[in-house]
């Protein structure tokens, strides 16, 4: 029984070990606003969200899978909560039971799954009756496909048969094993049996064949009782280890559909969060040849932490896997360059994109190189950090990734810096490695410039900025200069700042 | 069950069954190092231990054995012999059980399980046997005699009964099933009603929830001991199926003794064959080689080469140590080997190595070395310093004289002698005349010895005796090399070299004395 709300094939885990960066990217992303948003308080959800994020699907056919499934949810929210709440009651079933291994205890192990099993199987009943109802409210071929499973694999029919076989291993009317006799007197091969009623009798019900002979344990004599144990425990094994494995799937099941509604649940809060703070949103598409294509992209992280629907900018890369963006500081390159990297994942874990329009091909992976802020004071051997971490990413970053450089290597002069970067980028490029970088480095954008092979996109902050527009970037090739021209105009009545 | 003895075969280890021979002196056993070696191979061959101590007689009765050997140093061979001893042992093994069974019913499961073991085992090892021997082309007669008696053995009505009446008593319970139902402390036994198997069911409904990757099952445990329920059980099946169970006591009764004696017989003899090839298996895997020996009751001729002492190349083995060997001769008038030279040089190791291959040899047993010729001796008689004895000097001469008195009561032309250091607790002149007179004693009863003496002259005394001198290298003449050579003793070699180590040899003193320390 296979949950796959969140991909066709896959299961989803969120306790899938991170990958490498990980911190690093949600740190320069500044990713924990979001995934506070989709978490609502719940630190459940906020894992989930935070695994989803972090692991970008690919294909554009699974991407617009999930596109589907939250559709559907955004349509239905109230389902999906009960949805939710149903998953998350039958896992808390389990804290009742005491549930540690008991291997060499066939009967105790036995006797804790159909405890457990019985309250499960009220739980799917309740889940089997949602759906049968919730089922002509969702569309998407996500939901469709679970609906049908939970309706083939948890029909009456069978509901019925698992409680009857909860009833029957609780022996509750003793236990019937057949035996064999092996060499040297030994009981071998039990066999767990049903009896058969029509072996009733009238005063004496005991459901078995004619003559019966019995015998009675003596009370306080425990080498017989051990004896007597030891005859169940084999004649239970069998069962005892599939009771054990049958009630080890269905929690397993519980939980991928509480991890999996969940994720849609914190999107619909990450929506909610949008859209009450004015933010709008679209449905990203995957299926675009451009490498990305947005209108009014906004950083969502920014819009949530000022709580306000901040500038959206235009970006057009065409086919271009190289961005540059430079000008002046507090300028939004920034803003813009987390936008791209928010954006890029949130397309890929199927959530709605913090722009009126975008679509993009999908990527590997997202890597970030971040000058720190808090080192800036720091120069020594703040270059050779800055190496080791660009090191430690090239060693691990593959073509079609996306790597986001803010400021890298400004930690030396423009001359060296520029000249790593150039190389650095140049070689990722290349390679086909997707890269956007904002930079100071004016012989790095020059130098790129000048290779027509890498069709460099450039943008750069605008000079024509407003009162309504201050962020706001432009397409255009990076100036030597910043505000320094400008301030030196304004006081010695110059002109040097229009001379380029 | 009795079955009387069929055909020729009665043991693996004899030809024919003669007069008790005495077993050999365990003095001499110490001295030849043989104790601990048999001691060793005894572990697991209790019943053998007679059988290493007591030499056979006749040359015949020695090729036997060999012949023996040479068929369980074929892989089949033993590997067939050592499953049906082990399948004799088990056998025995629930015999025992089946004796001390408290429960009713018990004894009797046991028993049959013992028997219907039994004949399974016999009936492997005789069609082995069959298949086996025939390809081997080897001139055995224990083989083939045991195979011949196995045989007829099973092909007796007797073991056919036994056969066929396990395998209906068996039959009677293989299909025997009964119902108990648990009910807290009470139990019902009834009988089977084709009732439904419930765990199937439970398996089946819980199919769906199979995971790929899923723990693995607990292993089922091992069969369990049968205890006091299973035994109340028990009785009650067999209220429920009388038959079958009086026809399992009342076999118990008929068969009681069902094993054949010459049987049991051969599963302990055998082991004396199966401990020593044991014990020289891992000396063969260093390197070593063991070799059936050319025996003869006639001449006293001698020879080993490549020979080596068996428990000290079992020690150094044991360390991964090297083993030397050594190649010792004596032909035609030659009688009495005189070992001399330095100490520690391997003389009483060469010496005990030709005690110890007339032992091994007079038992049939391959003998350390790459060839061998040996006489096929009565006794082998040792005299060697007793360390143990911390009295006076006098009477550690006169115990000596005393056990060699005794030895030469019963020594004949046939025994051989090896004697370490003889008088050594004596004065040089007395100890001088009185090794003469030894020799001149086992001289005339023509008898084979080996003397390890310092006094060198006496391997000159007749052309009976033959010297042999510990070797030293030339080049390092301090460094023992452990090898004995065929040379004329020439007591003053080794002293030499030593004084040269510490530079007191005669020109070493001289140039010293010439030039003269400069005082200081």
């Amino acid at each position: 029984m296979k949950v796959h709300l969140m991909s066709p094939v896959d299961d989803f885990d969120p306790g899938l070990s991170e990958p490498t960066f990980a911190d690093d990217l949600v740190q320069d992303l500044q990713l924990d606003f979001l995934f506070d948003a989709m978490a609502d308080g719940d630190s459940g959800l906020r894992s989930i969200a935070r695994a989803a994020l972090l692991a970008p699907l690919t294909d554009p056919a699974v991407i617009a899978y999930r596109q589907g499934a939250y559709a559907d949810c955004a349509q239905q929210p109230h389902l999906t909560t009960q949805l939710y709440a149903l998953a998350v009651e039958a896992l808390d079933l389990k804290h009742g039971v005491f549930m540690t291994p008991l291997h060499n205890h066939p009967q105790l192990e036995l006797s804790h799954s159909i405890q457990l099993l019985g309250a499960l199987v009220e739980q799917l009943d309740r889940l089997r009756s949602f759906c049968a109802s919730a089922g002509r409210r969702f569309e998407s071929v996500a939901f469709q496909k679970f609906f049908a499973m939970v309706k083939t694999e948890l029909d009456d029919a069978y509901l019925g048969r698992l409680r009857i076989t909860v009833r029957e291993l609780s022996f509750p009317e003793g236990m019937l094993l057949s035996a064999k006799i092996g060499s040297g007197g030994h009981l071998i091969e039990p066999v767990l049996r049903r009896s058969k009623e029509e072996n009733r009798r009238l005063f004496d019900r005991t459901p078995l064949k004619r003559p019966l002979h019995n015998f009675n344990v003596p009370e306080g004599d425990q080498a017989v009782a051990k004896a007597l144990s030891a005859l169940r425990d084999r004649g239970v094994q069998e069962v005892a280890n599939a009771a054990a494995q049958a009630t080890t799937h269905v929690l397993a099941f519980f939980t991928a559909l509480r991890n999996e509604v969940g994720f849609y649940i914190a999107a619909l809060n990450l929506a909610d969060v949008l859209q009450q703070i004015g933010a709008p949103t679209c449905t990203p598409d995957p299926t675009s040849t451009s490498s990305m294509q947005a209108k009014e992209l906004y950083d969502p992280s920014l819009a949530i932490r000022l709580g306000s629907a901040p500038v959206g900018n235009a970006v057009d890369l065409g086919a271009s896997r190289l961005l540059v963006i430079t000008g002046a500081n507090r300028g939004g390159k920034s803003t813009l360059l987390r936008a791209l990297g928010c954006a890029q994942l949130m397309m890929q874990a199927g959530l709605p994109g913090p722009a009126t329009a975008f679509a993009a091909s999908p990527v590997g992976r997202v890597y970030t190189h971040w000058a720190r802020e808090e080192d800036r004071r720091l120069t020594r051997g703040k270059l050779d950090e800055e190496l080791a971490r660009m090191q430690l990413i090239v060693a691990d970053i593959r073509p079609n990734d996306l790597l986001l450089c803010n400021e890298s290597f400004a930690s030396t002069n423009e001359a060296e810096g520029s000249q790593i970067l150039t190389e650095v980028t140049h070689a990722l490029v290349a390679a086909g490695v997707h890269v956007r970088s904002v930079t100071h480095l004016y012989s790095f954008a020059q130098a790129i410039a000048e290779h027509d092979s890498l069709e460099t996109v450039f943008l750069r902050a605008s000079r024509a900025h407003n009162a309504e527009r201050p962020y706001l970037l432009e397409p255009g090739l990076p100036l030597p200069t910043s505000y320094g021209l400008d301030l030196f105009d304004t006081l010695f009545g110059t002109d040097y700042a229009n001379a380029k | 069950m009795q079955t009387k003895e069929i055909g020729l075969f009665t043991s693996i280890l004899h030809l024919r069954t003669g007069a008790k021979v005495p077993p050999q002196r365990e003095d001499s056993l110490r001295d030849l190092a043989l104790d601990q070696a048999f001691s060793q191979m005894c572990q697991e061959a209790p019943h053998a231990a007679l059988a290493f101590r007591t030499l056979l007689q006749t040359v015949d009765e020695v090729q036997f054995r060999h012949a023996v050997f040479r068929g369980l140093e074929n892989g089949e061979l033993r590997a067939a012999t050592d499953s049906f001893l082990k399948g004799m042992a088990a056998c025995r093994h629930q015999d025992a059980r089946s004796e001390k069974a408290k429960h009713p019913y018990q004894a009797d499961f046991l028993h049959l399980s013992a028997a219907t073991n039994y004949v399974e085992v016999v009936g492997a090892f005789q069609s082995a046997l069959t298949t086996i021997l025939p390809a081997l082309k080897l001139e055995s007669q224990g083989w083939t005699q045991l195979s011949t008696y196995l045989a007829e053995y099973c092909s007796a009505p007797a073991f056919t009964a036994l056969a066929r009446e396990t395998l209906e008593v068996q039959k009677d319970f293989t299909d025997l099933q009964i119902n108990i139902l648990i009910r807290g402390g009470k139990v019902t036994v009834a009988q089977t009603d084709s009732e439904e198997d419930l765990a199937q069911s439970v398996l089946e409904t819980f199919e769906r929830f199979q995971q790929r990757g899923a723990t693995e099952p607990d292993p089922v445990p091992s069969k369990p001991k049968f205890d006091q329920v299973q035994a109340w059980i028990l009785a009650r099946a067999a209220l429920l199926h009388p038959e079958p169970f009086a026809r399992l006591k009342s076999f118990r009764r008929a068969t009681d003794l069902y094993r054949d004696r010459v049987l049991d017989r051969f599963t302990e003899e055998v082991r004396f064959y199966l401990a020593y090839l044991d014990y020289v298996a891992p000396l063969r895997q260093a390197g070593l080689s063991l070799c059936y020996p050319k025996v003869s009751a006639d001449t006293k001729d001698f020879r080993v080469s490549g020979g080596w002492d068996l428990s000290l190349a079992a020690q150094r083995v044991a360390g991964g140590k090297p083993v030397v060997t050594n190649d010792v001769s004596l032909a035609g008038d030659e009688r009495i080997l005189v070992i001399s030279g330095p100490n520690q040089g391997g003389k009483t190791t060469a010496a005990r190595m030709f005690g110890q291959v007339h032992h091994l040899a007079a038992l049939g047993c391959p003998v350390p070395g790459n060839e061998s010729r040996v006489f096929l001796c009565d006794h082998v008689f040792t005299a060697f310093e007793r360390e143990e004895n911390l009295d006076s000097l006098e009477s550690r001469l006169s115990g000596e004289v005393k056990h060699l008195h005794n030895l030469f009561a019963e020594a004949t032309s046939a025994t051989v002698f090896v004697i370490n250091e003889p008088f050594g607790s004596t004065s040089l002149h007395d100890a001088q005349i009185l090794t003469r007179d030894l020799f001149g004693r086992i001289s005339d009863l023509d008898s084979l010895a080996v003397c390890v003496t310092f006094i060198d002259e006496l391997s000159r005394l007749s052309n009976k005796t033959v010297s042999m001198v510990s070797a030293v290298d030339p080049k390092t003449p301090a460094l023992r090399t452990f090898r004995i050579e065929r040379r004329v003793a020439d007591g003053q070699a080794h002293a030499h070299a030593l004084a040269a180590k510490h530079g007191l040899t005669f020109e070493q003193i001289r140039s010293a004395l010439k030039n003269p320390k400069v005082a200081v």
